[in-house]
């Protein structure tokens, strides 16, 4: 069985009379250490997509199992709990806490575990290490620069060692030279660490890093880009993507 | 259950000093008057209550039983007052005391508008026994018939001069004529603390009359009770007496005042509550921007009793740290100052139970400041809160 | 909130003091002789002595050891019986109480506040029931067989105490209380 399973995914939000469908009926099989990379017009579906998964929004229709659990079914605490172990999530605006420097940043998934003191203070340094911004484990979010930033936050998404990265548009803030170094940062996550990556991307270099891309329209999988949305990447890549509304 | 560490509270309060600075303030001043109406409460209070075993009765005239003011009680009555048989004696000393009660107009010396009314009581040296309350402080009793006069610790608050004019040696003017202030004394939380004290006869003097505003004797409960006192007065209809133990005389001015203390208490609340609501304001504005935030903790695996705690920790210390300054304020600002009323004055108390309150309403007011803005906040979805 | 709780005693005490008012209010045909408790037998007397004088008329010859019979009013003052004594004051009946000047927002119409304190003390006396020792007995008259602020009644009784300032003390052998 596959590592991330979605049948008939269906995510509905009605507003007075009119209905919007972000997910229509998605069929998806994820595999333990992929790497996808999700594509796809604004609105297309791609943040709901990857908050089913981490279990941030519920589905309103279909199944979708993660390692088998079905997720949907988990009441709200326990859903926070299996997400604090199974789930990193990596934002395109980073979302550090300000008043923590980048060490309490990254520790901060990490005090609602039960382990002892030497033990996160080990994970911490060791995350920090992967990341590449130990030397700056002191600082606080308003001292690093943006790539710096999204460093500090991937660190803090893999500390708790969980199985599955999420990141939505990491690199949809930070210039060209930035962009690179994260996403060869994740691509070493996904090697080396073996961790299964899902990036949602304007940036069509992405898909050189991915093992596969696919995209999304009107909240369905299309087998392909279509000319129109693959001029509208085109001009989307170079440099900073669009953000969604 | 899993909490946020309580430092991420203390440093999300440091992220804005300015408005911390506002807030810590502004629970300060709410505080600070509750502190302020809980002191006039319990003052007026306490200066219109007496000890439980207080077994003293005031003899009045017949028909004056609200204001010893009004009353008058024949010196013929006096005498036979003293020969009740309950009165308590000590050392040959029976322990009853003549008064005359006069409000007059004092002046001191420098001052050059109109005294202000302010009670006067001249006593024989049998008040210090039965008040016992009563300590001097400071100087003698006054000598009749030298011009000499005593003063209560609340007079200069009274009268509304600083300490010093009431030194011993300075002088207060009645009616123009100068009178020296031979002793200073204290009867806390009584009304006796507001008044000016001098010797019986020299007031009846200054007052022009002959008689006596009550007696107050103190019983001696092993030889006898209030009824005895009362049954005196019910048979010697010829004195015109009524007896009244002084714990009612002073129970009846406190519900006579009931009306003020209550609406003391409503004005409080009103503007505690506004004060609440403006903290809202402030918290509502100061958490809306931390949506996102609030949304990565969810994220990151927090639930959210423990988000809504470190909100409500943040603005309970904010407020703990006011009603803490207000505290400190209180006491040295407020206790102790005259609050003149009607028939004299009466100190503000801020004490332990005064302080308490303080602060239980400064922990309210941080509880109940926060809950709203914080529920508000948690009621968002967290994929809302993300893209918020 | 000590104001409320306070409000809430304050209330309370009202609600109270008014069932009790009630409860204790005279009840009608309760009869005057023999019903009272602890006061000697025959005290209380079922029918008017005859020979009754109104008290202003007996006060003003009246003399230490002489046998009174009087018809008066139980007040003169705010508090016309003592708690716990058999002792309580009564004033001539031909004074105005309160509440027969339509003074209606007087609670104590028995005080005869609007009469001159001289003209009350000149028609007042004290009536009291003494045991073996001289002394008041050690009962309250309110309530006892319909005695009763503002109640008129007859009094049969020795004056043992009298002077020309206003003292008169009567121990009564007699009490009779008129109905209505
Ligand atoms: N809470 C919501 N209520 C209503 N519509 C929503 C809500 N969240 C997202 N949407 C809509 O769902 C669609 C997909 O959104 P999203 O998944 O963020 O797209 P993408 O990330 O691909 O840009 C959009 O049309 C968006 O407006
Ligand atoms: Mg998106």
């Amino acid at each position: 069985m596959s590592l991330i399973e979605c049948r008939q995914l269906t995510k509905k939000y009605t507003r007075g009379d009119n209905e919007i469908i972000p997910l229509d009926e998605l069929d998806l099989s994820i595999e333990a250490g992929a790497f996808l990379a999700l594509m796809g017009p604004s609105g297309s579906g791609k943040t709901t997509l990857l908050n089913l998964i981490a279990g941030i929004d519920r589905p309103t229709a279909g199944e979708l199992r993660v390692e088998g659990t079905d997720i949907a079914r988990l009441s709200r605490s326990k859903l926070a709990r299996w997400r604090s172990t199974h789930i990193g999530y990596i934002f395109q605006l980073y979302h550090l806490v300000p008043v923590l420097t980048a060490y309490e940043n990254v520790e901060l998934p990490l005090l609602i575990q039960p382990i002892s003191r030497k033990e996160r203070h080990a994970r911490v340094a060791q995350a920090l290490e992967l990341a590449g911004i130990a030397d700056r484990h002191d600082h606080y979010p308003r001292q690093l620069s943006g790539g710096q930033e999204q460093r500090v936050a991937i660190a803090r998404s893999l500390v708790t060692d969980p199985p599955i990265l999420l990141a939505d548009e990491p690199t949809g803030d930070l210039d060209r030279a930035s962009s690179k170094a994260i996403l060869e940062l994740l691509l070493r996550l996904n090697t080396e660490l073996g961790k299964t990556l899902i990036i949602v991307t304007h940036d069509p270099t992405t898909t050189h890093y991915a093992k596969e891309t696919l995209h999304l329209e009107k909240g369905r999988l299309v087998s392909e880009a279509p000319p129109a949305l693959a001029a509208e990447v085109k001009s989307a890549g170079d440099g900073r993507g669009e953000r969604d509304a | 259950m899993r909490l946020l560490p309580f430092d991420y509270a203390t440093r999300n309060l440091g992220r804005s000093p300015g408005r911390l600075v506002l807030a810590v303030l502004g629970s300060a001043l709410v505080v600070l008057l509750v502190i302020a109406s809980a002191a006039f409460v319990r003052g007026m209070g306490s200066s219109l209550s007496l000890p439980e075993e207080n077994s003293n009765v005031i003899f009045l005239g017949a028909g004056s039983e609200e204001s010893v003011e009004r009353s008058e009680v024949s010196t013929r009555a006096a005498e036979v007052v003293a020969t009740l048989p309950s009165v308590r004696t000590r050392l040959g000393e029976r322990y009853v005391s003549p008064e005359v009660h006069i409000a007059l107009a004092i002046r001191t010396e420098e001052s050059q508008v109109e005294g202000r009314l302010t009670p006067v009581r001249g006593v024989r040296p049998t008040a210090y026994l039965v008040h016992s309350q009563v300590h001097i402080v400071g100087g003698r009793t006054p000598t009749p018939g030298a011009d000499e006069l005593m003063v209560g610790g609340l007079v200069g608050g009274q009268l509304g001069v600083d300490a010093s004019r009431l030194a011993l040696g300075k002088t207060l003017l009645i009616d123009g004529r100068p009178w020296s202030i031979v002793g200073h004394f204290r009867a806390p939380h009584t009304v006796m603390d507001a008044e000016i004290w001098m010797a019986l006869t020299d007031l009846q003097v200054v007052g022009q009359r002959d008689d006596l505003s009550c007696v107050v004797v103190t019983l001696d409960p092993a030889l006898g009770d209030f009824t005895d006192a009362e049954v005196l007065a019910a048979q010697r209809l010829d004195l015109e007496l009524t007896a009244m133990r002084e714990v009612d005389y002073y129970g009846a001015l406190a519900r006579f005042y009931a009306p003020i203390r209550a609406m003391v208490l409503v004005t409080a609340s009103l503007i505690a509550l506004g004060g609440i609501l403006g903290g809202l304001n402030t918290m509502v504005a100061a958490f809306a921007a931390r949506v996102r935030e609030v949304g990565t903790l969810q994220v990151l695996g927090y639930p959210r009793r423990a988000i809504i705690l470190s909100f409500v920790q943040e603005s309970v210390i904010v407020a703990a740290t006011g009603a803490l300054i207000a505290g400190v304020v209180g006491k040295l600002l407020l206790d102790g100052i005259a609050v003149r009323f009607s028939m004299g004055a009466f100190g503000l108390v801020v004490d332990a139970p005064v302080l308490a309150i303080g602060i239980a309403a400064g922990i309210i007011l941080g509880i109940v400041g926060a809950l709203p803005p914080t529920l508000r906040c948690m009621k968002l979805p967290v994929g809302q809160a993300l893209r918020g | 909130m000590r104001g409320l709780i306070m409000f809430s005693v304050l209330m309370a005490t009202f609600a109270f003091a008014g069932c009790t008012t009630k409860d204790s209010a005279p009840k009608p045909g309760g009869a005057a002789g023999g019903v009272s408790s602890g006061l000697p037998d025959g005290i209380m007397l079922s029918s008017a002595p005859a020979d009754a004088k109104p008290l202003g008329e007996v006060k003003k010859s009246a003399k230490k050891g002489d046998k009174v019979t009087f018809v008066a009013r139980v007040g003169g003052t705010k508090h016309p019986f003592v708690d716990g004594r058999a002792t309580m004051i009564v004033i001539d009946s031909s004074l105005a109480a309160c509440d027969a000047l339509e003074d209606d927002d007087c609670a104590t119409p028995w005080d005869y506040c609007c009469e001159p304190r001289e003209s009350k003390t000149a028609n007042s006396a004290t009536v009291q029931i003494v045991g073996d020792d001289g002394k008041p007995l050690a009962l309250s008259l309110k309530g006892q067989g319909g005695i009763e602020e503002l109640v008129t009644i007859t009094v049969v009784g020795v004056v043992t105490e009298k002077n020309d300032e206003g003292l008169m003390v009567v121990n009564a052998s007699g009490v009779h209380v008129k109905k209505g």
